[in-house]
This record gives C-alpha cells, structure tokens and sequence, in this order.
C-alpha cells in the first residue's frame, strides 16, 4: 500500500490517542498501514503500543479463564436452559390454554426439555472437534495478521502464550494462505489458533470457502478421547469427524494435538491434510 | 384467530438452536452485570423470551448474537438496574492520553511479557471481583469489547450510545480493571505499588531474583 505524500503522517500524539483503536482492530486498511508506517520508524511508540499489547492480550485472557465458556462463570446452569426450553412452550400455547396454564402440561414441557437437556448435553459430548468447531464458528477477531508480520513470525508470535512450540502443517505449497493467529483456550488450557485462507475454489466448488481454523494444543494426559473415522497419512493416524457442520481432522504427535476445522467436504479437507504433512517430512 | 406470540415449529426449532448457541455467552454477561446467580438466571430468561416474541423482526441473516445481546442489556437496564440501583456514570472527557502512560515505563519492562507474568499470579476469583468491582457502565463497555469481543459500533448499537462514548468509556474501564487487577496481585506480594499508584516492576523483579 502506498501512502499519500501530501498527507501529514501519523504523529507519536495521534498514534498514543488511538493505540486502543489500533489494537481493537477498528482501523481500516489505510489507518492501519499508517499506523504501521509511523511504528516501525518510532521505536518509543512501538514499545508503547507493544506494551500495551501484551497487557491487553494477558487481561483478555484472565477474563477468558475466569468467565469464559470453559469457567463455571461462564456456562449456563442446566436448570436454566430447561427454564427456558419450558417458558417457550409455554408461549407457544394459544392465549386460552396459557391463561389455563394447565400443570400438567408444564411437567410434561419439563419432561420434554430434561430429554433435550440430555441431547444437547450429550451431542456437546467431549469432543475436541466440537470445541475447536464452535470456536471457529464465531469467527473473532485475530490478535496478529500476517500482514502486520509477516507469514514467519505468527507461530513465533505464540512463544511465551502458550507452553509449546506451534509449528504448524506446510499448508504453502497447497496454496493456502496464513491470515493470522489468536490465543484461544480449550478446556482451561491455552492453545495456538491460526486462521488460513483457501485458494479460489479449491476443490471446484462454486461457493468460495470460509477460512480454515487450526487449533494447536498440548495434551500430555491424552483428554481428548479418540472418535471419527480413521486415516492413515504416513506416519500420522488422522481422525476425520463432522461437528457443527464443519469437517475436522484431528491428529496427534506425542503431545501435541491438532485440530483442523473448515468447511470443505470431506475429501477435500483429507487431501490436504494429507499435502500439508507430507510437505512437512 | 392469529397470536402473534405463536410460532410456527421451524421457527421455535431455528429460534432455540441460535440461542442455544449463545447462552453460555449470555449467561457470563448476566452473571457479571447482576453480580447474583439468581438474578442472572431471571434475566437471561426473561430477555430470551423477550427475544422470542419479537423473532419476526429480527432479519435474518444479520447479527443474532449482538441482536439478542442488545435486547439483554435492555432487559438489564431497564428493569435490574432500577431495583441494584447503581450510581450512573457521566462521562467525563477523555482525561488521560496513552502517551502519558508510556513516558512513565521503563524500556527493561519491555524485554520480556512482565504483564503476563504478574497477572498470571491472580486466581479467577480476584478477575472477577475486579471486574464486579467496575461501576456498571464501564462494566458493561468492558465485558462486551474484551469478553465478549464485540466490535465499537456492535457495543454502540447494543447500548443504543455514540461510538465515542463507547471508546472513552472501554478507555478508562479497561484503565480502571488493569489497576485493580495489579492491585489484586500487588495484594498476593507479587507486584508493589509506588505512592503515585504506578507499578514498580523493578522492586518485584529484585524480590523475584532473590
């Protein structure tokens, strides 16, 4: 991107007014780049903003860990979605038979809500493709891009984020491309996100893809239980599920596990899979 | 007979399966802007309910989770807030500049992740009651952009304020929870505060390296 000459650049003043709004991810593309210009000339404002970062990163994170999905802070009692499930049908009743609130109605919605309880609940089950599926779905915003990095500081970037070195599939030769990554947490315990994007029609379909997640995680107690059907890449057993209708292939070395998350068919999402570990041997 | 509270099956069906999605996410937002189980639960309820008469206005296709967010906080301000009866706050300008703050750091801080180190020393319970402790419109800016991660014109249209009410008010909350939250770890003898309030790294980075 090329700036406007007879634009004044961004002063220290201006970058300090708006260090939040940089990091928050408000900027657009001109902004940013200006931003960017003025920081790799300025070393004060760089450490600054650097600084400022990190605090963010780590606040985030502790309120990640103390009201997130995965605290006891941030999951809705199974009471309440019963509660719920109940006072909606209860107002889906015409008017006559909720004025009637006929109790014997109530205890069978209840009934009823305890089975959906038990489906929802159990179609979470424990699945590390369920968590890392519906952890892509929301689709938040990136803490690094490779456009402010560059594509080989972001599995760098994690160093000191997350207690294991994240050295992600070679997914380059398949020509997907690293957007950039996010701390995310599994079950409490901090993991190594990367956002990918697929190249125009990958597997001939008409409708482009939404980018791929990869979630990098270390499980020495091996807590994520072994599900979906089975392949063998090499070496590697990849396991391929469905979850929130996304396909995810699952693998392991030692520790480490990774979870792929994209919304290619099934195929697809094994043959590349497969071109990203045999490029990494 | 038409009852515009009825809803057809395919519609209760799409209707529950996006809130369930998003009722652990309510549920957290509840909790901390009732700081009580039981209110929170009545007021995720209610605002779901809420959510669910008004379906048919809601266009599909666009943001469900900050659609039925906004109708949380409305839920909240409208009804919990007059019965907490919190003192409300009027913004004032934007006091403090960043670059005030950056002058006063040392450049040593700057080599490792201090940040990190020092809030990793806070148990869950200290992030939440300093959290709890933020007066409840910086609270509410604070757990939409850094939990909930909702962008400034989300938090804007959610709160139904300007977008630079949002940012002043994100500012100083994030301002207010940062200095709690050292004083929590400053508390556990991790950190030490200097008279002015500002963190002294270094005393705790001594103590540390004995």
């Amino acid at each position: 991107m090329t700036l406007d000459p007879f634009r004044p650049a961004m002063d220290c003043a201006e970058i300090g007014r708006s260090a939040e709004a940089l990091l928050d991810g408000e900027f657009d593309d001109r902004e940013r780049a200006e931003a960017e210009a003025h920081l790799s000339a300025c070393d004060r404002c760089r450490g600054a903003v650097e600084k400022l970062a990190r605090t963010r990163t780590a606040v985030r994170e502790k309120l990640r860990a103390a009201m997130g999905p995965s605290s006891p802070h941030g999951r809705a009692p199974a009471a309440l979605r019963a509660r719920i499930a109940e006072a909606l049908d209860r107002d889906r009743l015409p008017w006559w038979r909720r004025a009637l609130a006929p109790l014997p109605l109530a205890a069978a919605a209840a009934c009823a809500a305890g089975a959906m309880l038990v489906l929802w609940t159990h179609g979470k089950a424990d699945s590390l493709a369920e968590e890392t599926a519906a952890w892509h779905s929301r689709d938040l915003p990136l803490d690094v891009t490779t456009a402010s990095l560059g594509p080989d500081s972001v599995a760098r970037w994690f160093r000191g984020k997350v207690d294991f070195n994240t050295r992600p599939p070679e997914f380059r030769r398949a020509g997907v491309k690293l957007l950039g990554g996010r701390v995310s947490s599994i079950r409490d315990r901090p993991c190594a996100y990367m956002r990918y994007e697929l190249p125009p029609s990958a597997d001939g379909a008409q409708k482009p893809h939404g980018p791929l997640g990869l979630f990098i995680l270390d499980d020495p107690q091996h807590r994520f239980g072994e599900a979906g059907r089975e392949v063998r890449v090499g070496p590697e057993t990849v396991r391929l599920l469905n979850a929130r209708g996304y396909n995810v292939a699952v693998w392991r070395k030692n520790e480490i596990v990774y979870s792929l998350v994209s919304d290619m068919d099934e195929p697809s999402l094994e043959r590349l899979v497969e071109a990203a570990l045999s490029a990494q041997r | 007979m038409i009852d515009l509270r009825r809803q057809s099956d395919r519609t209760r069906a799409e209707f529950e399966s996006l809130v369930q999605q998003h009722l652990d996410t309510l549920y957290a937002a509840a909790l901390r802007l009732t700081r009580d189980g039981k209110d929170a639960e009545d007021l995720v309820q209610d605002a779901v309910l809420r959510a669910y008469r008004f379906f048919d206005k809601f266009e599909r296709g666009t943001n469900f989770r900050a659609w039925i967010f906004k109708i949380l906080t409305n839920t909240f301000i409208n009804r919990y807030r007059r019965v907490v009866k919190e003192r409300s706050l009027v913004d004032g300008p934007e006091t403090e500049a960043v670059t005030e703050q950056f002058v006063s750091r040392e450049a040593a801080e700057q080599a490792a992740d201090p940040e990190r180190h020092f809030l990793d020393q806070l148990v869950s319970d200290d992030v939440v009651k300093a959290i709890d402790a933020l007066p409840i419109d910086f609270r509410m800016v604070v757990i939409l952009a850094d939990l909930q991660e909702f962008s400034y014109k989300e938090i804007a249209d959610i709160l139904a304020i300007p977008v630079g009410t949002v940012m002043s008010r994100l500012f100083r909350g994030r301002r207010l929870l940062e200095k709690a939250l050292l004083a929590y770890a400053a508390e556990s003898g991790h950190v030490t505060t200097r008279a002015d309030g500002s963190i002294d790294l270094e005393a705790a980075r001594r103590r540390r390296a004995t």
